[in-house]
């Protein structure tokens, strides 16, 4: 810890770090690693790679590398889904859309942090991460005004 | 009479801005964008932030940069008095080795009070080297005649005062009579003689930050030694945005004339976090010599109790009353 009248000579702004902790032990729990998120559910984990924090080097996860018929499986639920999602009203899709921009939003915290370690970039305005901000609204924009 | 003393009459040890002679080409050109400068005050503040024991230095600094103040129409010699012993010994001796400062205790960057209060604060600070800034010139509207404000001044400086606050005419902004707003400051800055002179604008009389600028400038060139915000007296009094404009023609003024010009900001300085605000922008426009009591103030009285309560929920853990921090 700096001693106070050190700081008083160089009046540096210091560290004010946030707190990972709680991303950490979530990255913990996943430590088997990430599947693909096909069709409403994560595949099982296979044929891994490792993700690095590019800021310290560290390996904070391992996720799945997609195949061929990884993407054949998701173009083909996407096919199977869609007919049923175009017949839905406008304001019901909203909804739906409305309904996953709340999720990136109550998350944001959280979504940041992850988002600054996967990255490497320092979290720079507490809050505001340009880019969740900007997916919550991309989410709800074409929902419409509500 | 003793060393530190004659350092207190000599206010800070910076030497003193000899001035130049008037010339609106300096100011008259340029233009304030309002939408930035809010932008650029607002975002100062919101993009940077100090923690834990970075927090406790700072607001340690800023309490050696406060201009101690008491501009009551009930001051009396003895409430005087009062409020040199807290400016001698701000910090409680527990709190001070808490902060592992108890060798080098700080004091306030000067005591502030009207003229005919100056006398028992020089008495009060003797032996300390912390200077008596008195308010002058018909504090703090300005509206006496000219050769009054002079003798106020001169009276000051007479007692013992090692800085003097002048206000200026904010009818002589207002109508653009750049001449006789510099030959007044100018006039004022003769009569102070030995000591330092702050020049209060009263930005929140003069409507538009052009103004603000304007008159930072012709104060400048007049000689003053510190450009300061407010009264305290104003409706509105320091802001962020005034004062960014304030010391962006500042360090205008450095560029042109070489001289380097102090800083304060007073009235609406009341909480710890302000304080923070204030030393952010000085750190951000200007550098680390501008965090310094020889070239920033923060002209307040209440703002040092939140500074206190700060410091001792950094040192405890707790928040204490502000009771029991007495100032006067």
């Amino acid at each position: 810890m700096a001693l106070i009248r050190d700081i008083l000579r160089t009046m540096d702004y210091g560290l004010s770090p946030e707190s990972s902790d709680h991303v950490r032990a979530w990255l913990e729990r996943r430590e088997g690693g990430f599947g693909l998120f096909i069709n409403g559910r994560f595949t099982p984990p296979a044929d891994l790679f490792d993700v690095f924090n590019p800021a310290t080097g560290e390996r904070i996860a391992r996720a799945a590398q997609g195949s061929l018929s990884d993407v054949d499986a998701a173009v083909a639920a996407a096919r199977k889904a869609l007919p049923k999602w175009a017949a839905l009203p406008g304001v019901e899709r909203g909804r739906f859309l409305y309904a996953l921009a709340r999720h990136v939003q109550k998350r944001e915290r959280f979504l940041s942090v992850l988002e600054s370690i996967d990255n490497g970039k320092p979290i720079r305005n507490p809050g505001t991460s340009t880019f969740l901000s900007s997916s919550a609204t991309s989410i709800t924009m074409p929902a419409g005004p509500r | 009479m003793d060393q530190a003393t004659e350092k207190a009459l000599e206010g800070h040890n910076r030497p003193r801005n000899p001035g130049v002679p008037l010339d609106p080409a300096w100011f008259e050109s340029i233009g304030v964008n309002t939408s930035a400068v809010d932008r650029r005050a607002a975002t100062l503040t919101s993009r940077r932030s100090v923690k834990k024991e970075y927090q406790a230095a700072w607001l340690v600094k800023a309490l050696t940069c406060i201009d101690l103040t008491t501009l009551s129409g009930d001051d009396t010699p003895e409430r005087v008095r009062r409020l040199c012993a807290k400016a001698r010994r701000p910090l409680s001796g527990e709190l001070l080795e808490a902060l592992g400062l108890a060798d080098a205790p700080p004091t306030v960057g000067a005591v502030c009070v009207y003229p005919t209060m100056v006398p028992p604060a020089v008495r009060a600070l003797e032996g300390s080297d912390i200077p008596v800034a008195s308010v002058a010139t018909g504090f703090p509207a300005g509206l006496t005649p000219l050769n009054v404000r002079l003798d106020e001044i001169r009276y000051a400086v007479g007692e013992g005062a090692g800085e003097i606050d002048i206000v200026i005419t904010r009818a002589h902004v207002l109508g653009r009579d750049w001449t006789s707003l510099y030959d007044e400051v100018a006039a004022m800055r003769e009569a102070c003689g030995r000591a330092h002179l702050k020049t209060i604008l009263g930005t929140g009389d003069l409507k538009t930050l052009r103004n603000v600028y304007a008159a930072s400038m012709v104060a400048m060139q007049a000689g003053a030694d510190f450009i300061k915000t407010s009264t305290g007296k104003e409706d509105v009094n320091a802001t962020l945005p005034v004062s960014l404009v304030m010391v962006r023609a500042l360090r205008d003024y450095r560029e042109r004339a070489g001289v380097d010009i102090g800083f304060k900001p007073a009235g609406g300085l009341r909480v710890a976090k302000d304080a923070l605000a204030w030393l952010i922008l000085m750190k951000e426009e200007l550098g680390l010599p501008w965090m310094q009591s020889d070239l920033f103030r923060i002209g307040a009285s209440g703002l040092l109790t939140d500074i206190e309560r700060q410091l001792e929920h950094y040192a405890t853990g707790r928040y204490s009353a502000a009771h029991r921090h007495a100032m006067a």
